[in-house]
């Protein structure tokens, strides 16, 4: 075996990490094209044929000769040859990297990581432009993270005022000039590069911080969501942080919980008090043959840390009371009513519009169901609370349980999964939520329709500047409907 | 185009003898099935033996006009090949001593025909790849500007100005006569983006429903005279109006070739740029949904003898056994 040294054409150079030599051990020509392809993937099909032939259009000279000349592939190589691979014709590929960033470095101005600290000072926005992966190893503190991905994309919502100086820092300079073109295209007034980018500013002892992110299992699990600008790096990691508590983990909240745990929803509370009964199986997936007798909640819990064991399941067996409402319901950033009764549907409605917080409700009965959000705390656009809607409760022959009406298997399915859809829109700030409407769904004639929820200015729970007149007693309030 | 110049009417004729070119009909085409015609523009028969005469002896002119090479100044640019053989003998017919900057693996019969004509040769490293040639003219230029006059076909609108007011006019005046109507799609390929910009405004202002397709080479060895736009780095030329592309369609090298050599047995013999375009013709054609397509066939295939592309190879004769 000799040390061979093989000169790397420009364009095949994006196989060998820019590098334009390579040293194998060969003997000949064939063996150092395959010591080449080892080293480097994709190389190799450039160069030869299917058929392990030297590509038409390619050549190879072992120092001034071409092996086309000599004996081919198998042309013998010596102790410090040097082999070359070239195409045969000039023109091809225009890999302009060093060209533009000469160009590049012409006109964005760099500065230094102890300058761009300063500028920051000042008010300038810090934006790292490198990938998750590397973040994740740290970052300037106050950085705003924006892939250069979605750089365009995103920018000015996190930089709304074109006129606001940026600092684009990524590893060590060179992404960050690209970027920073962009930037400047975009219309920013000034736009500077940090030279040498994370790299030197890190080995300039400057403050680092490791910012929260994703690990390696969890990209993998919520690629598909990775893939949405809409969810994205930023959505997923605030689906992780997101606490979503399910009043009932029976029909409507079995889909939902199942659904909101797969999408990594961080931390999943579940009320409910029963066991599981046999008769639940009918729709209540999370719940199996096997578990008959036990617990709800035990059981929930086995099925959905079976699903993602990255999720927290919060269980509380109880029964939901004006004295432990606020305690158990605190601190979720949305509730999603699955409850079948109806001083739990009031009780949870009072709390969640003391608390603010809003209230993904779903409804079932026999072939019909509906979902809207009740969410009167919302910042611009409030809507209803389901007091608006029903200030009194209906009398019981009005509004059967599906204990005594009987209801569609797989009916709480589909509304159970609309309210999980509802809670993945309110977490991750998107679309248009059923805030002030109504959607019902008549599964028998396979419609949706939509009803207009107006809000009650003198709701006694949710009017304009009313005080929260304090819990009641909801068994007693239904009751009194029953009579 | 009349010029003053005492060099530009003693190769009037030459010049004359620039475009005005043959559209054929491919009956290639069948192939694809469909009953879509492909018709190509025979530039191999422009005095240098491809479309490259076109906007060289546009710059050319335009620029003696302008009293570049006054003091002696040399014509400089960079070119793969073609543009060289046409500064090369339109430079010499002219009197513009004329300065070639090429990647050393440009084919033998480019080397010596630039040189016949008394072009000064600049070879750089065809490791390096065709940018460093580029990069290397722009030096030049920049260092010496009383010694040089950078032509930069890259970024001369006369470039594809000659192909607005020569080969896009003249296709739809042959289109309308053969086919009785304009095309539905063009097809062609980028290198310095003159040809695809200026047939394709001229094309699209008779017809803006026309669909522009352009075809990239694969980056390795790649295609003479091709760029492969859309990898990060690439560089876009300057004058190429990249709003006019619809479409863009991967060819290799290997079908290339393969197209070149079935092309012969129509009378044709052209090189692999031209054997790219016309299989992504053929590709638009099997799509069915365009009945007429016109592209260009850019050069000679007399230019690759000594790449070895119209050898029978053994794998040929093998692939033949039962």
């Amino acid at each position: 075996m000799s040390t061979i040294k093989v000169r790397i054409p420009m364009p095949l150079r994006t196989y060998t990490g820019g590098a334009g030599e390579v040293e194998v051990e060969a003997r000949d020509v064939r063996e150092a094209l395959a010591a080449l392809g080892a080293a480097h993937d994709g190389v190799l099909a450039r160069v030869l044929s299917a058929e392990g032939e030297l590509r038409q259009f390619v050549n190879v000279f072992v120092g001034s000769r071409n092996i086309r000349s000599l004996e081919g592939l198998s042309t013998p190589l010596a102790e410090g040859d040097v082999v070359a691979i070239v195409p045969a014709v000039a023109g091809g590929t225009m890999k302009a990297r060093e060209r533009r960033l000469i160009e590049l470095k012409a006109r964005i101005p760099e500065v230094s990581p102890q300058e761009a600290i300063a500028l920051q000072g000042r008010g300038a926005a810090l934006v790292d432009v490198r990938e998750a992966d590397e973040i994740a190893q740290g970052s300037a503190p106050g950085a705003l993270r924006l892939g250069r991905g979605f750089l365009e994309l995103r920018v000015e919502e996190m930089v709304p005022d074109p006129a606001r100086p940026i600092v684009v820092m990524c590893g060590t300079g060179t992404r960050s000039l690209f970027a920073a073109e962009d930037l400047a295209r975009l219309g920013y007034a000034s736009v500077c590069s940090v030279a040498g980018g994370f790299a030197r500013w890190k080995s300039e002892g400057l403050p680092v911080e490791v910012p929260f992110a994703l690990d390696r299992s969890a990209r993998e699990r919520y690629s598909r969501h990775l893939l949405m600008p809409e969810v994205g790096e930023a959505g997923q990691t605030r689906l992780v942080r997101s606490k979503v508590l399910l009043v009932g983990a029976g029909g409507l909240g079995s889909p939902a919980a199942y659904y909101l745990a797969a999408a990594g929803v961080g931390t999943l509370g579940l009320v409910d008090h029963d066991v599981v009964d046999r008769s639940n199986l009918q729709r209540q997936i999370l719940h199996t043959d096997a578990r008959v007798g036990t617990s709800k909640v035990a059981s929930a819990r086995q099925a959905l840390e079976a699903l993602n064991p990255a999720v927290r399941v919060a269980g509380h067996e109880a029964h939901l009371t004006s004295a432990n409402v606020e305690e158990i319901l605190g601190g979720y950033d949305v509730v999603v009513d699955g409850s079948d009764n109806f001083p739990t549907r009031y009780l949870v409605n009072d709390a969640c519009v003391k608390l603010g917080i809003p209230n993904v409700h779903g409804a079932v009965f026999r072939f019909e169901g509906q979902v809207a959000v009740f969410w009167p705390g919302r910042a611009l656009h409030p809507g209803p609370c389901y007091r608006c809607l029903y200030p009194e409760p209906p009398p019981p022959e009005y509004a059967p349980s599906c204990a005594e009406a009987g209801v569609l298997g797989v009916l709480p399915g589909v509304i159970g999964l609309l309210q999980a859809t509802e809670t993945v829109k309110l977490l991750l700030g998107i679309g248009e939520p059923l805030v002030g409407r109504m959607l019902y769904f008549d599964a028998l004639r396979a419609s949706f329709s939509e009803l207009t929820l107006e809000r009650d200015p003198h709701c006694r729970y949710c009017g304009t500047g009313r005080e929260f007149p304090g819990y009641i007693d909801y068994e007693q309030f239904c009751a009194r409907a029953a009579a | 185009m009349k010029r003053e110049s005492p060099g530009a009417r003693a190769a009037q004729a030459l010049i004359e003898g620039v475009g005005n070119t043959p559209l054929v009909e491919l009956q290639i085409a069948q192939r694809a099935g469909r009953g879509a015609r492909i018709f190509a523009k025979l530039e191999s028969v422009n005095p240098g033996g491809s479309v490259k005469d076109r906007p060289v002896a546009r710059m050319l002119l335009e620029a003696v006009a302008a009293g570049r090479f006054v003091g002696g100044r040399r014509l400089l640019d960079s070119s793969s090949g073609n543009a060289g053989i046409s500064y090369a003998m339109l430079g010499a017919a002219l009197g513009v001593p004329v300065t070639v900057v090429m990647p050393g693996n440009a084919s033998q019969e480019r080397l010596d025909r630039i040189a016949a004509h008394g072009a000064e040769l600049v070879l750089t490293d065809p490791i390096e790849g065709y940018d460093f040639a580029l990069r290397e003219a722009h030096r030049l230029a920049t260092e010496q500007p009383e010694r040089y006059w950078y032509c930069d076909q890259y970024s001369n609108p006369d470039n594809w100005r000659s192909h607005y007011e020569g080969t896009g006019a003249e296709i739809l005046a042959q289109f309308d006569a053969a086919a009785g109507a304009l095309p539905d799609a063009f097809l062609a390929g980028v290198g310095t983006g003159g040809t695809l910009t200026g047939v394709g405004r001229r094309l699209r202002e008779a017809r803006p429903e026309i669909h522009i397709a352009a075809v990239i080479p694969e980056t390795f060895p790649g295609i003479e005279g091709l760029k492969p736009l859309g990898h990060p780095g690439d560089i876009v030329p300057k004058i190429l109006d990249e709003s006019l592309i619809d479409e863009r369609i991967a060819v290799t090298l290997d079908e290339a070739v393969a197209v070149c050599r079935e092309l012969t047995a129509e009378g044709l013999f052209v090189g692999p740029s031209s054997g790219a375009f016309v299989q992504g013709a053929l590709r638009l054609a099997a799509s069915g949904r365009f009945r007429t397509i016109v592209t260009v066939l850019s050069d000679t295939g007399e230019r690759y003898t000594s790449t070895g592309m119209w050898r029978r190879r053994l794998g040929d004769s093998r692939r033949q056994l039962p």
